[in-house]
């Protein structure tokens, strides 16, 4: 039961951080800005609050 | 040998006190005194009464004379002190002055403010006492009001001490990027950027006292204009209100309370007649009214809504050697609702009503007060932190995408989840993730008016369907709940539990392996 949690939540934050999203990690996303400056935008993942879900 | 005692006081009966207390007592029972305390209040009336006189005298001979140039000076001089100035120094050149010393302060008070303001003198004495103005609360009250960060970047033509100014500090990473420090605030804030420049884009710049403080902006829903709300008019209230308040029996009181809104002069059988009576009574039982504010209370994200995808999942679980089909088997355990977070990330940033308010690059934020040497590292948001200056001074010393020279910016995600139980009496619970853009300050994110997090997702559990370890036939099935209700389910589930029971039951009972949750 607790292999099924553990890989239940693993495969849904696998699906969360699909490729296109790791795409953008690696190489960024354009944006058009609205003050009119295109930028090159880099996620960074820094903080995650949660429980423990997998138990 | 007696010593002569340090205090002394004779009491007007002529009996001498030495002890300040024993005087004291003896002042409360003495006759003679209290004779001599009325007699001086006795004379201080008269005089004041005198006094009094003679200033209705002259107000009225001021008005007679009004225009003449020299009436005003009269009130002010000679005349008004000249009575009670005589009276107060008989009174302290007598020996009980402590007695008076009551009468002296009120003859003197009186002086003061009655001749200085003549025409006070109808006022009560709280009225004319001086007030101070501009009195300031004690400190503890005082509140001190939230400042914005000083703006970018610092005006160089000002002159400024030689630690504020925008210094070009030798220990830095590349050659172009320097320490560049802003001015400092009221509260002796400065922010010290590691760059080449200042960045054009402060979200602190637009900041207002309003963005600053938590003001009780939520204004009280103003009443309707219509007294009668929800009904239209006033016959139409008076028989509403004898429909519902009025006992739901018929009776004789209640007959004549009936007649008494239908007799009374001001009702008006048309305004009843044009009643929308349905409408009224379901606005009474808690309809909101329909003016039209539709869509005020409605979610800024519903025109999103459309970007939710679903997406199933497939979970891996594997079989130990004893059952029928060792080995691992794929299992479809729900379905995920979520929206692709570039998708949202683009939609924050490029929202002409979040962009504002992100910080795209990260500084440290110092507090250094007037007179102190060290400044001192002040922690506070996430875009000050080291974490995401790191994060940018990795980033910008990376290798440019080929081609590409647009400025690189940081975006800092913060992701939060729990469970959420729905309902009080049941066990709905949903698991929402919710994503949070660090670059944008944390008293904006903490504000629900600001709608600055996002839904990412909602996670499934396993938990939400049951799962059965039936060992002799398949190893695992995913049973719906519902299963578990009727007896044939419970006996599958309850012999497949037995030790020893193997392989025997057609798989057919089970019903299949549910992919799909209830």
């Amino acid at each position: 039961m607790a292999h099924c949690q553990r890989e239940m939540y693993q495969t849904q934050w696998e699906i969360l951080l699909d490729d296109e999203f790791l795409e953008a990690v690696a190489h960024g996303i354009v944006i058009d800005c609205c003050d009119g400056i295109c930028r090159r935008f880099y996620p960074r993942v820094f903080t995650y609050s949660a429980d423990y879900r997998e138990k | 040998m007696d010593l002569p005692p340090v205090w002394s006081q004779t009491c007007p009966c002529g009996r001498t006190f030495s002890l300040p207390q024993a005087y004291t007592c003896h002042k409360r029972s003495c006759e003679k005194t209290k004779k001599r305390l009325s007699g001086a209040l006795e004379k201080a009336k008269k005089v004041w009464r005198a006094k009094k006189r003679q200033k209705l005298d002259e107000l009225a001979a001021n008005e007679a004379l009004a225009g003449s140039s020299n009436t005003n000076t009269i009130p002010k001089s000679g005349p008004t002190n000249s009575v009670p100035a005589g009276v107060a120094q008989n009174v302290t050149v007598s020996s009980y002055s402590n007695i008076f010393s009551c009468y002296i302060e009120y003859s003197i008070f009186n002086q003061s403010t009655v001749s200085s303001v003549p025409m006070d003198i109808d006022r009560s004495l709280a009225e004319r006492r001086v007030r101070r103005e501009h009195r300031q609360l004690p400190k503890r009250y005082q509140d001190i009001l939230p400042d914005p960060p000083a703006a970018l970047p610092p005006p160089p033509q000002s002159p400024q001490p030689p630690h504020i100014e925008p210094v070009v500090s030798s220990p830095v990473l590349s050659p172009v990027r320097k320490i560049l420090k802003s001015t400092r605030n009221t509260f002796s804030l400065f922010r010290q950027y590691h760059a080449t420049h200042f960045p054009e884009h402060d979200p602190d710049e637009n900041l207002t006292l309003e963005d600053l403080m938590h003001t009780n902006s939520g204004t009280l829903p103003e009443p309707p204009m219509d007294s009668y709300h929800p009904y239209p008019n006033r016959s139409s209230f008076l028989l509403g209100e004898w429909y519902w308040n009025d006992g739901s029996k018929k009776s004789q009181s209640s007959f004549k309370n009936l007649v008494e809104v239908v007799g009374d002069p001001a009702f008006r059988p048309e305004d009843v007649a044009a009643t929308n009576w349905k409408r009224i009574d379901a606005q009474l039982g808690g309809e909101p009214r329909d003016d039209g504010d539709e869509g005020e209370g409605s979610w800024e994200d519903e025109a999103v809504d459309g970007d939710w995808v679903e997406m199933s999942i497939k979970i891996k679980v594997p079989f130990h050697k004893r059952t029928l089909h060792p080995g691992q088997e794929e299992f479809e355990a729900g379905v995920l609702y979520h929206r692709k977070l570039v998708s949202v990330i683009r939609e924050k940033i490029s929202s002409p009503s979040s962009f504002p308010h992100l910080h795209l690059e990260p500084f440290e934020l110092y507090c250094q007060p007037n007179g102190t040497a060290e400044p001192v590292r002040v922690h506070g948001e996430l875009y000050s932190s080291t974490a995401f200056i790191d994060a940018h001074r990795d980033l910008q010393s990376s290798p440019k995408e080929p081609g590409c020279d647009l400025p690189r910016v940081i975006v800092a995600l913060m992701f939060a989840s729990d469970g959420t139980q729905l309902t009080a009496f049941s066990s709905a619970k949903l698991w929402p993730l919710y994503l949070w853009i660090g670059n944008e300050s944390k008293y904006r994110r903490t504000k629900p008016s600001c709608g600055a997090f996002e839904h990412i997702a909602y996670f499934e559990s396993v938990g939400k369907a049951s799962w059965l370890h039936a060992t002799g036939i398949h190893g695992f099935y995913l049973i719906a709940p519902g299963l578990f209700q009727s007896l044939r389910g419970r006996a599958v589930w309850w012999k497949g539990t037995q030790p020893g029971f193997h392989g025997t039951l057609p798989k057919g009972n089970v019903s299949d392996p549910v992919g799909n949750p209830p």
